[in-house]
């Protein structure tokens, strides 16, 4: 364990302590905290459309992800138990960051596949990724790749239900509709919240693509906070970006912790 | 007891992370050779080749101002040169490419023969390469050398000599071609693998009865030096002699005639290789020594293993070293002075040659953030530098040209250069060029160049430059061919860029309306260029090749084509002389880019200090080297114009030769017509007046590569189609908006 800790404490811990001291001013000059910086970054107009689009982003893709890999799950695992049709769904996961880029622009920039099937000319469709589309097509991304871990993680829950149960709930009789939800849902919690974890910590994992495709500036409604806190590193805006960060950070903490009692109460 | 330890070592991880215990030591280097500079003979102009004679005295083959292929050798007792040979008379009129010793008393030559008695072009055409085996006691012997199966056309392949084994010449020529030739010039045989390889030797040398051939995409091509078949060789000596690409003007390899060792001279370091023991060893690291700053490298290593080595430094000076073994060690000198520039810059190559000739004792090596070859990107390399400075391991000097200098003066990453930098140097830079630097009284960087922007063309069009939309109108109405056209397309965007994007942005707020006018702008000079990129040619940028060429080389259009105008920077003194020419004498006129009455101007190589930096004395001796001797140095560089006033009048002004004289020469297609482009200096009163121009100028505004390419690639987008005006403009004024409310 000592390794572990170790590790975690120098590659993790320190670090983000020295974020933390950076973020109140704290240095070998000044030993009082102050929170200037705070009021700085909390003003900022670009945190401010960052925070909106990422909680905007996050608010819709996860429970969308949670809900659709769920009926994906529960098809899969009652109708269509098919090896393949899972390797296929966990593929997109494989797939490297600049692959999908390409993938993206070959299918929705203004000559992509798209704009053809949708009966624009060429040369005169709708660039998806530049146009107030672009939250759409993000959260479609955000979808593709990372559903598959959750159906796995959903068909591993499901399996996971008594098989007792589920023929009592029937002698009783429960429907399909009424042992999902009234029988497998309720055996599902401790999966949903590794699932909306890990697709918490994954949506902030969208700035890869975000960058590949726009750059530095991309749409105003693509706009995270990822790319706030990368400009704010390429300005040397250190202490913004830890005041940022320690914010973020917070916000992360307190979801997480909330999750976390609302399941451990029940 | 765990829980103890592990309690005790995170409290002390926290308390040095807190405390700063990351300070780093002044590093001391130890080598255990011994640079000493040996003095050559007087006059020389050219090093070829060295050998150790039989007495172990030291013999160098060179040409001097007025003689070629002389043999001086190094009396050890005196310790001075003397001449060894006859004069070859019959070459005197010859320039040479390449000598060579064969043995002692014998060399092959590789000259233009005749070259300097040529009168005419036809006599200059017809000229053609010469090779000799020449002697001590003058006698030469021409070889006539077949090379007709090389590069097709032959009077331009030159067969160099790469290794002289058991009385064969072995070389290559232009088209990579391995050629061994008998001592009477005789064919033995031509071996072409290499040049189905696509790739350029770089050396040669015969290591056990083989010919190593050293290339340079990093392979070894082995053959028999007899027949010219490939062989299989020996895979450690080909693993040590592999070149990267980018070291070979600094490699060089010397066998010692005994033939136990090889010795192989990269940029980084000298190493030896025993070929018995079939051990490598680092001798001695270069960077520690003068020969850091050369190139051309000859190497020789004598029987008491004393290395002597010859270079040319950028200055154009030929130097000879020894390196002798001393077990003791010696101190060398400390952590180089680092030079950071975000990009490729040659000017800032010269100047740290420069410095480390003139300051031996106090190293400074160029880094550079990204380079065209190395696969990083400007945003890779803006995130490495702001995490080496954020760390403590940042450089000591760094060039912000490409690279915001607020952020960094703003997070006290900046040092304040009047500490650092005599007043008296100061005050010598125009200070409204250091006035943008100046922050609390303090200065926190300093241009070293400037450029500016103008029109030379017909007084009509001249008149109007200042009026945009008058100035297009008029060019679209004339309807003249090239007027702009693909070559110019991008610097007359830059021009209009420069003259117009002050109105589209004030107080960090986009005027859309402007900036609508504006991409109006771009599109009228794009429908002016004829469209010349096409549907089936688009550029992801339309307008990316800006600042190429100055105004000097842009009025050649006005000379061949007749335009009525051209548009272009000025970034060196002929840009001046040129305009001066048009002006004076040809009745054209000419303007300079302005902004409400007030010249524009971009400076370059802004140079500042990091604020990390503990070598303030080394610091010193770089900044006051580079705002005095420095300067000559970018007035030669014909990329920018020296922001010193006493050097920018010494550049541009001569009072006593004020009548025209011919630049430069150009012409276009196979056997052009030349045409010469006359310049004329300006005189004090021509200095005066601009001076007055310049001491008022303002610096460009909205420069921040950030902000430039978005406008132009947004621009690009909409001359191109690929976007409406509204979507253009949209695209561009959000990302700005974004970046300004960071």
């Amino acid at each position: 364990m000592l390794p572990g800790f170790l590790g975690i404490t120098v590659f993790v811990l320190l670090p983000y302590l020295d974020i933390l001291l950076r973020s109140f001013n704290l240095n070998e000059y000044n030993r009082t905290p102050d929170f200037e910086n705070y009021k700085i970054v909390i003003a900022n107009e670009a945190f401010r459309l960052a925070v909106k689009n990422t909680f905007y982003f996050t608010g819709i893709s996860i429970p969308l992800m949670v809900v659709l890999s769920l009926i994906i799950a529960y098809g899969i695992s009652s109708y269509l138990r098919n090896s393949w049709l899972m390797a296929g769904i966990v593929l997109p996961i494989m797939m490297p960051v600049s692959t999908l880029v390409l993938l993206w622009r070959t299918v929705f920039s203004e000559y992509g596949f798209l704009n053809r099937i949708s009966g624009f000319a060429e040369g005169k469709g709708i660039d998806w990724i530049n146009s107030k589309y672009a939250m759409a097509v993000l959260i479609f991304s955000f979808l593709w790749r990372n559903m598959g871990y959750a159906v796995i993680l959903w068909i591993a829950g499901i399996k996971s239900v008594s098989v007792e149960i589920l023929q009592a709930g029937k002698v009783d009789g429960a429907n399909g509709f009424q042992r999902f939800f009234y029988i497998i849902i309720p055996n599902l919690k401790s999966y949903f919240l590794c699932i909306v974890m890990l697709g918490l910590v994954n949506s902030l994992k969208i700035y890869r693509e975000i960058y590949l495709i726009a750059g530095e500036y991309p749409d105003e409604d693509i706009y995270m906070l990822q790319h706030l806190f990368n400009n704010w590193f390429r300005d040397l805006k250190v202490t913004y970006l830890s005041a940022g960060a320690v914010i973020e950070l917070a916000f992360l903490l307190t979801a997480i912790s909330m999750f976390y009692i609302i399941f451990k109460k029940e | 007891m765990l829980k103890k330890i592990l309690k005790t070592v995170s409290v002390i991880l926290i308390l040095a992370q807190i405390f700063g215990c990351s300070k780093k030591d002044e590093e001391k280097n130890i080598t255990y050779y011994r640079e000493e500079a040996v003095s050559l003979p007087d006059d020389i102009i050219m090093f070829h080749d060295m050998i150790e004679m039989p007495n172990g005295n030291i013999s160098i083959l060179a040409d001097t101002k007025t003689e070629i292929g002389r043999i001086f050798e190094l009396n050890s007792d005196t310790n001075s040169w003397e001449v060894k040979n006859e004069k070859w008379e019959s070459l005197e009129n010859s320039v040479p490419f390449d000598e060579k010793f064969l043995e002692e008393d014998s060399g092959f030559a590789s000259v233009l023969y005749n070259a300097l008695l040529a009168e005419s072009e036809e006599d200059a055409s017809s000229l053609r390469p010469g090779y000799f085996v020449i002697n001590k006691d003058g006698v030469i012997e021409e070889l006539t050398l077949d090379l007709s199966e090389g590069y097709e056309s032959e009077e331009y392949n030159l067969f160099t000599l790469m290794e002289n084994y058991n009385k064969q010449l072995i070389g290559a020529d232009n088209a990579q071609l391995i050629y061994s030739f008998d001592m009477n010039g005789n064919i033995k045989y031509i071996n072409k693998d290499i040049k189905t390889l696509n790739t350029e030797i770089v050396k040669m040398i015969e290591i056990e009865d083989l010919i190593y051939t050293v290339l340079d995409n990093g392979e070894v091509y082995c053959m028999e030096p007899g027949s010219g078949v490939m062989a299989e060789g020996n895979n450690s000596v080909i693993e040590y002699l592999q070149c990267e690409e980018e070291d070979y003007t600094s490699y060089s390899l010397y066998k010692d005639p005994a033939g136990g060792k090889l010795y192989k001279l990269t940029k980084e370091a000298l190493y030896c290789y025993d070929l018995g023991k079939k051990a490598e060893e680092k001798l001695f690291d270069t960077r520690f020594y003068d020969l850091k700053n050369g190139n051309n490298f000859q190497m020789l290593v004598s029987k008491d293993g004393t290395v002597y080595l010859s270079y040319i430094l950028s200055s154009g000076e030929i130097r000879m070293s020894e390196y002798t073994y001393d077990k003791n060690g010696i101190e060398v000198r400390k952590e180089p002075l680092t030079v950071y520039s975000l990009t490729e810059n040659y000017v800032l190559e010269k100047l740290v040659d420069a410095f480390n000739v003139e300051h031996p004792d106090t190293i400074a090596e160029v880094t550079y953030g990204y380079t065209s070859d190395d696969g990083k990107t400007k945003e890779d390399a803006v995130q490495l530098l702001n995490t080496e400075l954020l760390s403590g391991k940042g450089p000591d000097i760094i060039i912000m040209d490409g690279l915001s200098e607020e952020s960094y003066y703003s997070e006290n990453m900046l040092k304040d250069l009047n500490d650092i930098i005599d007043e008296g140097h100061m005050q010598k830079i125009y200070s409204n060029m250091l006035h943008p630097y100046s922050k609390q009284e303090g200065q926190y960087a300093i241009p070293l160049g400037f450029q500016i922007y103008g029109i030379i063309g017909k007084k009509e069009i001249v008149n109007v430059f200042k009026d945009t939309d008058a100035f297009l109108g008029m060019i679209e109405a004339e309807n003249t061919d090239f007027v702009i056209s693909d070559y110019n397309l991008s610097e007359s965007a830059n021009i209009l860029y420069a003259q117009n994007m002050s109105k589209c942005i004030s107080d960090k707020n986009v005027n859309k309306e402007n900036l609508r006018e504006l991409f109006g702008y771009f599109k009228r000079i794009y429908d002016i260029s004829g469209n010349s990129f096409g549907e089936n040619n688009k550029n992801d940028s339309l307008f990316e090749y800006y600042e190429t060429s100055s105004m000097d080389t842009a009025v050649q259009w006005i000379y061949y084509d007749n335009l009525p105008f051209v548009v272009a920077p000025y970034f060196n003194k002929d840009s001046f002389f040129a305009a001066k020419y048009l002006c004076d004498k040809e009745g054209y006129a000419q303007e300079y880019v302005s902004e409400n009455g007030d010249l524009v101007y971009a400076d370059k190589m802004v140079v500042s200090v990091s604020g990390q930096s503990a070598k303030d004395n080394e610091i010193s001796e770089f900044l006051e080297f580079i705002l005095t001797d420095g300067q000559d140095i970018i007035c030669q560089s014909l990329q920018m114009l020296p922001s010193n006033r006493d050097k920018l009048s010494g550049l541009l002004v001569d009072q006593n030769h004020q009548e025209p004289y011919a630049l430069s020469e150009f012409g276009y297609g196979d056997n052009p017509d030349m045409i010469s482009i006359y310049g004329i200096p300006l005189n004090q009163t021509d200095f005066e007046n601009f001076e007055k121009k310049l001491g008022t100028a303002k610096k460009q505004g909205n420069t921040e590569i950030n902000v430039k390419d978005i406008v132009l690639k947004g621009a690009g987008d909409y001359c191109l189609g690929d976007k409406s005006l509204e979507d253009a403009v949209g695209n561009v004024t959000n990302q700005m908006v974004l970046q300004f409310k960071e």
